[in-house]
């Protein structure tokens, strides 16, 4: 499975990066990472990019580039376990456009 | 002296902690063989005389994005006693590779972890004495935007000035992108010295995001904050330009014209109607530029610019721009010349003269005055709101194609993963920083340019006398060119003095025909028909917009060739565009 088919509000863990050495600099710089859980919030409009949220940062990034991020969801349990470690309000399915 | 260099990623608050540091009193400063020019400034640090600079953000520290070029350039051959890295604290997760890498490299470094205001608020707590001991260097909490910690950061920046001022040796630095062991190094000291709530507490900016990047609320909502920042510029800004024209006038009538009244008529012309009247041009523009960057600095810093980027950039990327350069262009139709100066958001030197390239077609207000005057001249009052309209999608049609047509030759080589820092509330120091600092670079960059723009204009409009100019006889050498577009001779020189302002054009149009408003618009309606107004009112939108947005892009691009370029492709398509409409529409029949 790939970034871009992640449904909005799910989480999943990363794979591998097969972007380019350039971008996959950028985004290892922004917190992108092998093993980093990720966060899909959004999608632009008009096949915009996506809105990511990766640990303290949030991002934009385009769904050409999304295709190329290998990625495991992580499962609705752990994800439920997540949900009730966190407030409500944050619970990422709220999220949803 | 000591020297210093400030050093963090985009978004870590180092401008501000610049700023702070330095009381805004920065200069920049041409570093041999860097490109790029650097905020540079003197501080009296305890004793000390410290010069600081201010580096560009950068992601990585072998990145190859040409500001991480010019950030590995300056540390690699400036001697420094003390590399302040600024981290964002609510970012360390991500962030603490930088202060490893440096610390690896030997950087005599001082870290601050900036936006612990934010941290705070966010349930992060860091452990910092830890963190301090683990990179063997001084750590200091901070929160540039409030003053928060400044004291302390400046006695620890003193503090390691004992040590000997070095050079970085970044010979050996491995590429970050295929360090595992730096990253698991970066994880293993985030989770002993930091502490956070399970989820960040983001409550506003996800609610705030819910609103402003709604699939269908977003958009009016762009263009509802787009139309604010014109009729705030506007608003604001025409007064002020009113009232410095009334200065100007004064002062050119009770002081200029009486001192230069001895004068030969030729030199009093050249002084009043050449210098004078340039400088003047130049002046007029500063109160819009101030004005837009501060209501620009409100749009970047709360957050809501990279919203903006993010909703258009579905569409732009097909187009070879980018979200930002949307905005850009969409700022055009205020003014060009604020538009082209904050193309400076994008990084990539390719992607940004793309955006430069397509700017000057939007369709600002000085060129709607005309429009407006010229439709309501000349269609009837149901035809001339449609008219108005049309010109305005040409503007955009044009500009995009522009776009189409070039991308693969600017392409960019920028890797597109943008930020989306929270929302925050903009500060207004920073506000009236980012204003005066933009408006005293166009004047400083720019006024030589307009004023020899102004006096060439004025030399040929007058000479050898006004009944028979250079402009005159440039028109008539035009002719064969003009008449197939139905632009007559009184139009073309009327486009002689458009290239100073758009402003002027309607006044040069009253000198040359000898009628003012309403007379004028009856004469031109005898002169002209709906068919060669069109084609002249085409013309004047796409060929060069003024000189100052000449200047302006000049100044940006820093290269002649380019401006060339540009003017070139605007002026070639402006005919090509006015000859397909004129004679396609006599063919018809019109």
């Amino acid at each position: 499975m790939n970034l871009a088919q992640l449904p909005v509000g799910d989480t999943a863990r990363v794979v591998t990066l097969s972007v380019s050495i350039d971008l996959a600099q950028r985004l290892v710089a922004l917190g992108l990472r092998r093993d980093s859980v990720i966060t899909v919030l959004r999608r632009g409009w008009l096949g915009g990019p996506l809105q990511l949220r990766v640990g303290g940062t949030e991002i934009m990034l385009r769904r050409a580039a999304a295709q190329q991020i290998e990625i495991i969801a992580i499962d609705m349990q752990t994800k439920a376990q997540t949900a009730t470690q966190a407030p409500t309000e944050m619970n990422p399915a709220e999220v949803i456009p | 002296m000591k020297r210093i260099a400030l050093v963090g990623m985009p978004n870590t608050g180092k401008s501000t902690l610049f700023n702070r540091l330095t009381g805004g009193t920065a200069r920049v400063a041409n570093w041999p063989g860097l490109t790029v020019e650097l905020a540079c400034s003197r501080i009296l640090l305890g004793a000390q005389m410290v010069q600081v600079f201010d580096l560009p953000g950068i992601y990585d520290l072998t990145g190859g994005a040409e500001d991480e070029q010019v950030a590995q350039r300056f540390l690699s051959e400036a001697s420094l006693d003390a590399v302040v890295l600024v981290l964002n604290a609510c970012q360390l997760d991500r962030q603490l590779a930088l202060a490893l890498q440096l610390k690896a490299l030997g950087a005599p470094l001082v870290i601050c972890l900036n936006m612990h205001d934010e941290a705070k608020r966010a349930g992060i707590s860091i452990d910092v004495a830890a963190l301090s001991a683990a990179l063997d260097a001084p750590v200091q909490l901070l929160s540039a935007k409030y003053g928060h910690g400044l004291a302390e950061c400046k006695k620890a920046i003193e503090g390691i000035f004992s040590q000997p001022a070095q050079k970085i040796d970044f010979s050996h630095i491995p590429h970050t992108a295929n360090s595992a062991n730096l990253h698991a190094r970066e994880k293993q000291l985030f989770e002993r010295c930091v502490q956070q709530a399970p989820t960040l507490n983001e409550g506003a900016t996800a609610r705030l995001d819910r609103l402003v990047l709604h699939p269908w609320l977003g958009l009016p909502l762009f263009i509802l904050m787009m139309l604010a920042l014109f009729q705030l510029t506007y608003a604001i800004g025409t007064p002020l330009q009113d009232l410095l024209e009334a200065g100007l006038t004064w002062f050119k009538d009770s002081a200029l014209l009486p001192a230069t009244a001895s004068l030969p008529s030729f030199w009093q012309g050249i002084i009043v109607s050449g210098l004078f009247d340039g400088v003047s041009t130049v002046l007029t523009f500063a109160p819009i530029i101030f004005l837009f960057f501060c209501l620009m600095s409100v749009i970047e810093d709360s957050g809501y610019f990279a919203r903006a980027a993010f909703m258009m950039d579905g569409l732009m990327s097909r187009m070879g721009l980018d979200g930002r350069g949307f905005v850009m262009l969409m700022m055009g139709f205020g003014c060009n010349v604020p538009a082209i100066m904050g193309t400076r958001v994008i990084r990539d030197h390719k992607a940004r003269l793309l955006t430069m390239l397509t700017i000057p077609f939007s369709l600002c207000s000085a060129r709607l005055q005309i429009f407006l005057f010229l439709s309501g001249a000349l269609f009837s009052p149901t035809h001339a709101p449609w008219v108005v309209l049309s010109l305005y999608l040409a503007s955009i049609l044009i500009a995009m194609l522009t776009a189409v047509l070039f991308k693969a030759k600017f392409k960019s080589n920028e890797p597109f993963a943008l930020e989306l820092p929270p929302y925050r509330l903009p500060l207004l120091t920073h506000i009236w920083r980012r204003g005066w600092g933009e408006a005293r670079d166009f004047l400083r960059l720019a006024t030589t340019m307009i004023v020899l723009g102004v006096v060439l204009v004025w030399l040929l409009t007058n000479f050898p006398n006004p009944q028979h100019s250079y402009a005159a006889i440039i028109s008539d050498f035009l002719a064969p060119v003009l008449r197939p577009i139905g632009i007559e001779s009184t139009l073309s020189i009327a486009l002689i003095f458009g290239f100073v302002a758009k402003e002027v054009v309607l006044g040069a149009l009253s000198v040359i025909t000898g009628h003012e408003g309403a007379a004028l618009a009856t004469q031109l309606s005898h002169t002209l028909d709906p068919v060669s107004a069109y084609s002249f009112m085409l013309f004047s939108l796409i060929y060069i917009p003024c000189i100052s947005a000449i200047a302006a892009i000049k100044k940006e691009s820093k290269s002649n060739l380019y401006t060339v370029f540009s003017m070139t492709w605007s002026l070639g398509l402006a005919w090509m565009v006015s000859f397909v409409f004129y004679q396609s529409a006599r063919l018809l029949g019109f």
